[in-house]
């Protein structure tokens, strides 16, 4: 086992929390239009395809992790030898960074549509990672602690979608798999983005406190998060026409513009400001795993790390200035998510299978 | 870096991001209703209307101007205006009745695309001009309320079917079905729903009349609390409030030639009934004189939509969901001679405390 002080762990069943946090982020705001481009009334299916490949590659994830003694750096190394297996690391270092980066644009970018035009990127940008920075240099325990939090207190935000139903038909979603087969798959895959966030198990296992017992709280997260994207997904088809939906950038807060409280005239706004809940362990637990590995990797201490992705993702926000530039860096890291998680980590473990055989055999 | 430089830091940064524009409302106009007028083929006429809020009551101010588009006037009154114009509580946007017969929806899309704007927001056309109509003085809450809760009380307890923004860009962008709104009338000093106004696209081809609307909303929408006064033998009449309707669409035969059934079954209870007791004999005949007048009266209807061409119900969109790989151009290409039966179900379920 990777040595982590048990100080610093956290029980096996915060990975329902962590990942879920994770995972639920900014796509949810707008993802039904993109699937719903390809595979139409039957996006649904999509949702549930992309949760079930989840589920495979989760359950890969942990037999690598079992593995290498679950260090997913330490496999790398095995695999391709310190120097190459280190760059792979490396890699993997930028691609949590770029996904902070990533949702914090996006989620800047809903701020200056939906709330403030005259917001400039960086105010926020700076005022926010300053906040990431001092969650994560915390340690571990504290950034889980915030996912904890920020599942929890949003989660209230399920019961305004009570509001959009008494204008949904779900007639709409008949009949069933009327598109071919091809283009739901597709849609899946354009799900990618929406479903990332479970691949930082590799990196935070070493904290748990009996790894092998927190696989079922990670299926169980993943689980909860497809069935949660499928339900919102049925809601948003039968609330919208086809057309409709596909003019809709974001879906999710169209629908929030139906709600209508005494107190309250555009819900919108409430529901924004609390996506700034969660987004933050999206944005905390990218930091940190991306700090970790540089950390284990290079001979850098964590803190140093930590402020370079930081300022890196601060430089990253600023390079992004328009509608085409977020719409691009999104369906960058959609691609990336999906050859990372459904072709790499495969090979790993066709190599890793090899390895063992080969190594039997001698 | 220590704890305390930190959250300097932090306190600077959260202070710089506050220095953003603030709207407070002392300092703004609220438009509470818009209107829009066809002046020319390029050009329209926009009128705002802004409560201002007395003591006692609430008068009504109304800002016009011609331009080309719907933003464009706006920022042409804003020069009409000491306070900055906003827009974030417009309850009602309405169109006259030229305007929304040449199309209408290039005045939508502004709403469509604009955040502040809810999409509750009721829509209607007006017969004559909405200037005019927004000129009046109506109530004492202000034009923009009465003109919302008008249309609200009509939607949710009368036989107006249910409308909004979202629901008038839902009809609008789906291929199987055609939009509608109430059609609004100035009447002295009062405004009345005068009916339905029918589009093809976004063009106005058709008005449905006071006396069909019951019929229209309980063909539209499947739920609806309108009245309906069931006239009987020998100048006897009862009035029935509906309390339930449960509509079902189906086709039957091949994709090629579809055959439409459209069943609708009531709930009511008996509101008013003119001679003697209420007895099951003319439970009865309530009840069936009840299902022979939406068998016409809806039937009448349907007949009208196919003879424009046009698609309220949303046929088009009950046919995608039950057949596989169904075109609406094929669909439509036959939809004027679309057979089609209607059934009814009225069942008489109170009489109120007397028999």
């Amino acid at each position: 086992m990777a040595s982590v002080a048990e100080r610093s762990q956290v029980s096996a069943f915060m990975a329902f929390f962590i990942i879920m946090s994770m995972q639920i982020g900014i796509g949810v705001l707008g993802f039904q239009r993109i699937i719903s481009k390809t595979a139409g009334h039957d996006a649904w299916i999509s949702v549930l395809l992309a949760g079930a490949a989840g589920h495979l590659v989760l359950a890969l994830m942990y037999w690598l992790l079992q593995q290498a003694d679950g260090d997913f750096i330490l496999l790398h190394q095995q695999l391709f030898g310190r120097w190459l297996g280190n760059v792979l690391s490396l890699a993997m270092a930028a691609y949590f960074a770029s996904m902070s980066l990533v949702v914090l644009r996006t989620y800047i970018e809903v701020i200056q549509v939906w709330m403030f035009p005259d917001l400039r990127t960086w105010e926020f940008s700076l005022a926010f990672l300053l906040l990431c920075l001092y969650i994560t240099l915390g340690g571990f325990r504290i950034v889980v602690g915030i996912c904890f939090f920020c599942l929890i207190i949003p989660s209230y935000l399920l019961f305004t979608f009570w509001f959009v139903f008494d204008y949904t038909d779900f007639y709409r979603l008949l009949p069933i798999l009327d598109h071919p087969l091809s283009n739901i798959v597709k849609a899946a895959k354009e799900m990618t983005l929406t479903m990332l966030g479970y691949e930082t198990v590799l990196f935070f296992y070493p904290f748990l406190k009996s790894g092998k017992q927190s696989a079922k709280w990670a299926h169980a997260a993943l689980l909860t998060t497809t069935l949660f994207y499928t339900l919102l997904t049925v809601l948003t088809l039968a609330y919208f026409s086809e057309k409709q939906l596909q003019r809709q950038i974001w879906a999710t807060l169209t629908m929030w513009k139906m709600v209508e409280m005494p107190f309250i005239e555009r819900f919108e706004y409430i529901g924004i400001a609390n996506w700034l809940f969660v987004i933050l362990p999206n944005v905390c637990l990218g930091l940190w795993c991306s700090s970790r590995i540089c950390k284990k990797v290079l001979p850098v201490r964590q803190k140093t790390a930590l402020f370079l992705v930081a300022i890196g993702c601060f430089l990253g926000t600023l390079a992004i200035h328009d509608r085409t530039g977020v719409n691009m860096i999104n369906s960058i890291l959609n691609r990336i998510g999906f050859y990372f998680l459904y072709v790499w980590l495969p090979c790993l473990a066709a190599f890793t299978y090899i390895r063992m055989k080969v190594r039997g055999k001698l | 870096m220590n704890g305390k430089t930190f959250l300097l830091v932090l306190m600077a940064a959260s202070l710089l991001s506050g220095c953003l524009r603030k709207e407070i409302l002392d300092d703004i106009n609220i438009e509470s209703a818009v209107g829009f007028d066809y002046v020319s083929p390029t050009k329209i006429k926009g009128t705002v209307l802004i409560p201002i809020y007395k003591k006692e009551e609430t008068a009504n101010k109304t800002l016009t101007a011609v331009s080309v588009s719907t933003k464009d006037i706006l920022e042409e009154l804003q020069h009409k205006t000491p306070e900055p114009l906003v827009n974030g509580s417009i309850e009602v946007a309405l169109y006259g009745k030229r305007l929304a017969e040449h199309g209408l929806f290039p005045f939508v899309d502004n709403f469509h695309r604009d955040s502040s704007i809810g999409t509750g927001l009721y829509l209607a056309v007006v017969d004559g001009t909405a200037e005019q109509l927004l000129k009046g003085h109506y109530s004492r809450q202000g034009n923009g309320i009465y003109l919302s809760n008008l249309l609200k009380h009509n939607i949710e307890q009368r036989d107006v079917p249910k409308t909004n923004l979202h629901l008038f860009l839902k009809m609008y962008y789906a291929d199987g079905q055609d939009p509608f709104l109430p059609y609004l009338r100035q009447v002295g000093q009062d405004v009345q729903v005068e009916g339905i106004a029918l589009f093809r696209g976004d063009r106005v081809v058709d008005y449905i009349e006071r006396n069909n609307m019951f019929f229209f909303k309980i063909l539209t929408d499947s739920y609806t609390e309108g009245t309906h006064t069931v006239r009987l033998q020998k100048g006897n009449y009862a009035s029935v409030k509906n309390i339930s309707t449960k509509r079902t669409i189906s086709f039957s035969g091949p994709k090629t030639r579809p055959h439409l059934h459209i069943h609708l079954s009531l709930e009511g209870v008996i509101r008013e009934h003119k001679q003697g007791p209420f007895t099951p004999s003319t439970q009865q005949a309530v009840q069936q004189q009840f299902e022979k007048e939406i068998k016409i009266n809806a039937s009448n209807l349907l007949r009208r939509f196919q003879e424009q061409n046009i698609d309220p119900i949303g046929l088009g969109e009950w046919a995608k969901s039950q057949y596989r790989h169904f075109s609406y151009r094929d669909f439509y290409r036959r939809y004027r001679h679309l057979p089609f039966r209607i059934t009814a179900d009225v069942r008489i379920r109170d009489t109120g405390i007397i028999e």
